[in-house]
């Protein structure tokens, strides 16, 4: 009793930040006063907006309260407390479906502008139900409900694009219709990333009213007419539509970011290059039009952009797009990157060293070889990493000494590992020379075993010879070329380096003990035996190593070979994950029918992440059996499990999968679980979602 | 008691009595490195640090000694060298291969020294000769695939072995690559079979001052793994003060003029298969 005087109290004080914290102990008071759900409607109409911001935390909290719900609803009515009405928009939308049912009831009894908030409620449940409570809407004689109600659907439409399309674009084409209830139509369509025709977003680019939004689909159209359209706008522009105009047209450059061609077809205005090129200047302190510029300046093959672009890459901000713009401009990128190497710092440098690789073609990537090699003799780590990259592609036989020079140094080693092993491919004969020559020490020990893993055995007089030498490798003291011997033996595949090999498990190292399994998996007699499987299969029945058992479980998989699913199905129910997983990868590789039954018992193993692979390996079946246990599994403890098999049945398709999903969909309280199951349905339905391709780019992660 | 127990479950290591001494001084270290108030703490860090992993072998080569020293034994060296390698080289005349496993071979001087006896006997030219070193301690393996020695290793080197397998460089003393060449080293816990299966079929086994730190059970397990190794007719050399006796009746005693070796007959049923894998 004392608390409900305490917090009448605080209600009723002039200090708004008292209210405040009365509002927020409503929730840990909830069962000691008589009327939560009163203080909480009174607290939505409170004149502070900090007050009322608390109380829809509260109401959002009580969630799906029968008498809140009711007050909420309520507040719709004719009235003059606009705050009130507001919040409690925003709390309905926590309520879900009882929302939903609840504001469908109320509909007919609203005002114009309480159908206004009921709309906007209804599209804060998220729920594709919503839809049919806000069809009538539609025809409703006030044009602001109409509108909201179009921009309610565009939101609750993502759950169910078919039918929300559908209703959005019967709207659009309706030539009566008010222009601002058609541009929220647009609009709608723009936020689900439908597509409209052609010829009806050009209609539409003719009127004032809808020409930015219609302008923003003609980005998404990768319509070829479009471009033109999107530059003329792009050089009258003036103000917040250059933004507008260049978002689009970031649109369809990136659609079209395979397509460089048909973008540079057109003759550019000079107007155009001279504001692209303004735009994408660091003078320019808008960022968002400034990215946007340099990608579409690239996109467009302005050569000019590059310079610009290159000098971008040590913004942090401007990076991705400055990456992006480089990459559309391909091989003509290079000199001004090249020329930017050469005076940046090293992360830079590095990056456009990069981006050279990726963009030079045969002619001008030799060139740039001979520049970066002049580069590597100082340089740090990342930078000789880049130029050892640049050489993999582009290198010639004379930089076989400068690579070797490199297979020392822990960072560099697997760049120089990989440039050398491209070296051998392109210059066998060379490689076979420094090969036969090497000692079983240092730097050419480690090259000749490099070389062996890229070239045919035998690069000495005999496979005897060859694997001689790398056994001998197996106890050099550095791991690195321990394990280059290794992938050597494994490539010369030869019988006779099967005890080197199998001796070289017991390597210190996980990473030799790794590649040790790798070479055992790929040696065979000449009539085709495999003497490396029994050891590996001696390995997983006796070790207690789980890392290496599964490496050998990989290697197992990748043989391929029929008699390893004995080995593979006790371990797939009852081993700990990590060796759970790797047989049920290994089992999913080996082609005997008998393998599915050992991938469904996978799926009682105790572990979530074991029942997924399992999932997974099942789904590249083609057996009758999978769909009704993918099915089973909706069912499962684990919400992560329900989503996967979800998915799933969306790929699968089919009669059999929807009404499985159908099933779950009324039992399913998890929301992440229901997503899946309603875009596998939608999937089921036919609808096709077309993301835009990823953008143009080349730097990756060093 | 949880530490000792540990230790024990992963390595076999037995630490009773009087060996307790050893064991708290050598890992008090590492209690104070870390920053703990006690073994208990210590227990707990290794079972639940993400760190623990490492931690565990931090320990087992702390608790491990690693004294040990080129020719050492030398009488039964000799014994190795004057008796066993003729019979071997007999033996095998057909195969013309000889593999020789140092089980526990600390940082590689007992197994570069057999290396050497081989090598010097002259029985073996043109023969695929592997002498194989295994030790628990990876800081020990990697050492000795180094092959780079100090001068506590050496004290009881003949001068003309030292002249004929060393070279001295700035850094220490290098055994000579012909005999590097002739030996692999591993990390091997001797209680894993699994990966004990890796070292393949052997002639000989030197397991000395190895088994001490075992107690009976783990031995067991030990022996039982050496002689699933051992070709028949291999032999199995353990430490002066090391014997078969109450641990295994599957070996048979050979007296040899200066030691006494064991021996996998060659004519048990459960061998009689024979044939290398």
């Amino acid at each position: 009793m004392r608390r409900a005087e305490e917090i009448a109290a605080a209600f009723a004080s002039e200090d708004p930040e008292q209210r405040r914290r009365a509002v927020e102990s409503l929730r840990e008071l909830e069962n000691e006063i008589d009327t939560p759900a009163r203080y909480v409607l009174q607290a939505l109409g409170d004149d502070d907006w900090r007050v009322r911001k608390q109380a829809i935390e509260v109401a959002i909290a009580f969630a799906p309260a029968q008498d809140l719900l009711t007050g909420l609803i309520a507040a719709l009515n004719p009235g003059d407390n606009v705050g009130l009405r507001n919040a409690a928009v925003e709390a309905l939308g926590a309520y879900g479906q009882a929302a939903v049912d609840a504001l469908a009831h109320k509909l007919p009894k609203l005002d114009a502008d309480g159908r206004k908030l009921a709309a906007e409620a209804l599209s804060r449940t998220g729920l594709p139900s919503a839809l049919e409570v806000l069809r009538p809407l539609l025809s409703d004689h006030d044009s602001n409900v109409r509108a909201a109600a179009l921009d309610a659907i565009a939101t609750v439409g993502a759950a169910a694009a078919a039918d929300a399309f559908e209703i959005l674009s019967g709207f659009l084409q309706n030539p009566g219709e008010e222009a601002f209830v058609r541009l929220c139509a647009l609009d709608g369509i723009n936020r689900l990333g439908s597509l409209l025709p052609w010829r009806a977003i050009e209609a539409m680019l003719e009127d004032p009213v809808l020409e930015r939004s219609a302008l923003s689909a003609a980005g998404r159209s990768a319509h070829p007419e479009a471009l033109p359209a999107l530059l003329g706008a792009f050089e009258r522009a003036r103000g917040g539509g250059i933004v507008a105009v260049l978002a689009a047209l970031v649109d369809y450059c990136r659609a079209f970011a395979q397509n460089h061609l048909l973008l540079r077809a057109e003759p550019l205005s000079r107007a155009v290059v001279a504001r692209l090129l303004a735009l994408a200047l660091p003078s320019n302190e808008d960022v968002v039009s400034r990215k946007a510029a340099l990608t579409v300046a690239g996109a467009l093959g302005l050569e000019q952009i590059a310079p610009i672009a290159a000098e971008a890459l040590s913004d942090g901000r401007m990076l991705a797009e400055a990456d992006e713009s480089l990459s559309l401009l391909g091989s003509r990128a290079v000199p001004a990157l090249l020329e930017r190497a050469g005076r940046a710092d090293p992360d830079t440098c590095a990056a456009c060293i990069e981006i050279v690789t990726g963009l030079a073609d045969a002619q001008s990537g030799p060139l740039a070889v001979q520049e970066i090699r002049r580069w590597l003799g100082t340089a740090p780590p990342a930078v000789v990493r880049a130029g050892l990259g640049a050489i993999t592609l582009f290198g010639d036989e004379s930089c076989f000494a400068t690579v070797s020079a490199w297979l020392g140094n822990e960072e560099t080693a697997s760049a120089a590992e990989t440039a050398l092993a491209a070296l051998a491919q392109r210059y066998p004969e060379s490689a076979q020379k420094l090969a036969r020559s090497a000692r079983t020490e240092g730097e050419q020990a480690h090259a000749a075993a490099v070389i062996q893993t890229a070239l045919p055995a035998p690069i000495r007089d005999s496979l005897a010879d060859d694997v001689a030498y790398l056994s001998v490798l197996l106890s050099n003291p550095a791991k690195a070329v321990r394990r280059a011997a290794l992938a050597g033996l494994g490539n010369a595949g030869s019988e006779l380096g099967a005890d080197a090999a199998a001796f070289a498990l017991t390597d210190e190292e996980p990473e030799v003990r790794h590649a040790a399994v790798l070479a055992l998996s790929r040696l065979r007699t000449p009539d085709g035996v495999q003497p490396g499987l029994s050891k590996l299969l001696e390995l997983v029945e006796k070790s207690d190593d789980q890392e290496l058992v599964s490496a050998a479980l990989g290697a197992l998989g990748e043989a391929g070979d029929g008699r390893v699913l004995a080995v593979l199905r006790p371990l797939v129910r009852n081993a700990p994950p990590m060796v759970a997983v790797a047989a049920i990868e290994a089992l999913a590789r080996v082609p005997d029918a008998r393998r599915v039954d050992a991938l469904i018992e996978g799926l009682s193993h105790g572990e979530p992440e074991v029942v997924k692979a399992s999932m997974l390996a099942l789904g590249d079946t083609i057996d009758p059996r999978v769909l009704a246990h993918l099915g089973a599994c909706l069912d499962h403890a684990a919400w992560d499990v329900r989503r996967l098999s979800a998915d799933m049945l969306g790929r699968a398709g089919g009669e059999s999968a929807v009404l499985l999903l159908r099933a779950r969909l009324a039992a399913e309280d998890n929301p992440r679980v229901l997503e899946a199951i309603n875009r596998a349905l939608d999937a089921g339905s036919g609808m096709r979602h077309t993301p835009l391709p990823p953008r143009a780019g080349s730097l990756r992660p060093r | 008691m949880l530490l000792r127990d540990v230790i024990y479950e992963h390595a076999g290591l037995s630490f009773d009595g009087d060996a307790m001494f050893l064991f708290d001084r050598r890992l008090g270290e590492r209690v104070e490195a870390l920053g703990l108030r006690s073994f208990n703490d210590y227990y707990k860090y290794i079972r639940f640090n993400a760190r623990g992993p490492v931690e565990l072998e931090e320990a087992i080569e702390r608790l491990t000694t690693k004294e040990t020293y080129f020719f050492r034994q030398e009488y039964q060296l000799r014994a190795f060298a004057s008796e066993l390698l003729p019979r071997l080289a007999l033996q095998n005349a057909d195969s013309k291969r000889l593999c020789v496993w140092s089980a526990g071979c600390s940082t590689g001087e007992e197994a570069y020294t057999l290396a050497m006896l081989v090598r010097d006997s002259g029985l073996f030219e043109d023969w695929e000769v592997r002498i194989i070193g295994s030790d628990i301690c990876k800081t020990s393996v990697a050492t000795a695939r180094r092959g780079v020695y100090q001068a506590s290793s050496f004290r009881v080197t003949p001068d003309t072995m030292r002249a004929r397998y060393f070279r001295e460089e700035v850094n220490g003393t290098h055994i000579v690559d012909r005999v590097k060449q002739m030996c692999h080293f591993g990390q091997l816990n001797l209680l894993d079979a699994g990966r004990a299966s890796m070292v393949g079929r052997v002639d000989v086994v030197f397991c000395r001052n190895v088994l001490i730190y075992f107690d009976l059970r783990s031995r067991r397990r030990v022996i039982d793994t050496l002689l699933e190794r051992l070709l028949p007719g291999g032999y199995l050399l353990l430490g002066h003060s090391e014997s078969l006796l109450n641990l295994s009746t599957a070996f048979e005693l050979v007296h040899l003029r200066e030691d006494l070796v064991y021996r996998k007959p060659l004519t048990t049923e459960r061998w009689d298969s024979g044939a290398r894998k």
